[in-house]
């Protein structure tokens, strides 16, 4: 680094720090602090050196500390995309191509039947398998909903004291959740086809997971940036729309039970 | 016990959410958005004091309990509504019966937290500290107990009996 001035020019030092790419709330304060005593005293030579070296320390430490995106979390974002992308083109399949005659409707309804008279079905319903499987999928969907509305919260200025990056390590779990839910859904769905494939908000409540999924792979990739963080505004718009989104795919699911008569062909 | 649930299903807040087809849905979506929120806030919690998320600083994260406990309200209310409208499928429940006595514990859980000082011990710690091993087993028993209340909540209706 350049020599350094006392006085404005040493703003100079936090702006190096800025620019190279650095955002981290809790970091952040402590820049404005450092430089802060930096501009309002006179600091010993050796003090000067011991700030300069700790400033390079605290880029390398934070760049070791994987600050920035770490791909195998991003991978398993990805993945999740996708799955959502899937959930949404089932759906946007059978909202835009319904089926062009009553035979083809008629067989359409007969899969889904012979599904679920299937001998797997058969044992899926009548043995431990569907009670088990569906505790798996309300636990999923407790990990998916309870940190994502957590991290919305937070996004949101509730517990503004954890740091953000703190976030980070939540996203994966809420992962983990959702691949819970998809999985056990998978047997659920076997169980009982025409029920949930013929229900029109069995579709609704998978749009608006698949919604909600994209949505915190946005917040994900916006606030895990290494060249820097989104707008706060931006962020509170996302978890706004989030926990929405969250809160709704909830309702949609307690109703698909109850809306068994409606048909959705 | 059989006597007031008889005649708690005779009451007209009983008739009232029986009798009205909205109603039990909607308490089951409160009752399901309440246990995301608890589980999700508490356990959280509880997964920083169990060092699983050791990112945030304690206190930090202490501000999501009051949230945790708002789900817990919401699902008090909702199943105290439940109860009320159909009280005899849950008196004579073995799982219901076991799910009570697991909030209960919860709750002593919740209170020992509180009246052995491990809350305010808790409270002091930076990031990534380690918290000290009371407070791992009274968030480890947290985490148990509430995934087990959500899992007997969901094998309600296999253990009828």
């Amino acid at each position: 680094m350049a020599v350094m001035k006392i006085g404005p020019g040493s703003r100079g030092e936090g702006q190096q720090l800025r620019s190279a790419g650095f955002r981290h709330e809790s970091i952040e304060s402590r820049i404005d602090e450092a430089t802060r005593l930096l501009m309002t005293r006179e600091p010993s030579p050796e003090a000067r050196r011991a700030v300069l070296a700790a400033i390079a320390r605290l880029q390398t430490s934070a760049a070791a500390a994987g600050f920035e995106v770490q791909r195998g979390s991003s991978r398993l974002t990805a993945i999740s995309m996708s799955m959502a992308m899937v959930l949404l083109g089932f759906v946007a399949f059978r909202l835009f191509v319904p089926p062009a005659t009553a035979a083809q409707a008629y067989a359409g309804e007969a899969l889904l039947i012979q599904l679920s008279g299937s001998s797997l079905a058969f044992w899926i319903n009548t043995t431990f398998v569907y009670p088990g499987f569906l505790f798996i999928h309300t636990l999923g969907l407790a990990l998916v909903v309870g940190i994502g509305l957590a991290v919305d919260l937070r996004l949101l200025g509730v517990a503004a004291r954890v740091p953000l990056a703190a976030l980070r390590a939540l996203i994966p779990a809420i992962w983990v959740g959702f691949w819970m839910s998809v999985l056990s859904g998978v047997v659920l769905f076997t169980a009982d086809a025409p029920g949930k494939g013929e229900n029109a908000l069995f579709s609704i409540k998978l749009v608006l997971v698949a919604s909600g999924v994209i949505v915190t792979g946005l917040i994900e990739r916006h606030l895990f940036r290494a060249d820097g963080g989104m707008s706060p505004s931006r962020s509170r718009t996302l978890a706004i729309i989030s926990l929405l989104l969250w809160i709704a795919a909830i309702v949609a699911g307690r109703l698909v039970g109850y809306a068994v008569d409606g048909a959705f062909v | 016990m059989n006597a007031v649930a008889v005649w708690l299903g005779g009451t007209q807040l009983s008739w009232f959410v029986t009798h009205h087809p909205w109603v039990w849905p909607t308490c089951e979506v409160l009752h399901f958005i309440g246990m995301s929120l608890l589980l999700g806030c508490i356990g959280l919690v509880d997964a920083r004091l169990l060092g699983i998320w050791a990112a945030p600083p304690v206190v930090g994260v202490n501000a999501l309990i009051g949230w945790g406990f708002v789900g817990f309200l919401m699902n008090v209310v909702t199943g105290l509504l439940f109860f009320v409208g159909d009280p005899l499928q849950y008196v004579t429940n073995p799982g219901f019966q076991l799910k009570m006595l697991f909030l209960v514990l919860a709750g002593w859980n919740v209170f020992m937290f509180y009246a052995t000082g491990v809350a305010t011990q808790v409270e002091s710690l930076e990031e990534h500290e380690q918290a000290p091993v009371s407070a791992k087993v009274i968030a480890g028993t947290s985490l148990f107990l509430w995934i087990g209340i959500l899992f007997l909540g969901r094998m309600l209706p296999y253990l009828r009996p």
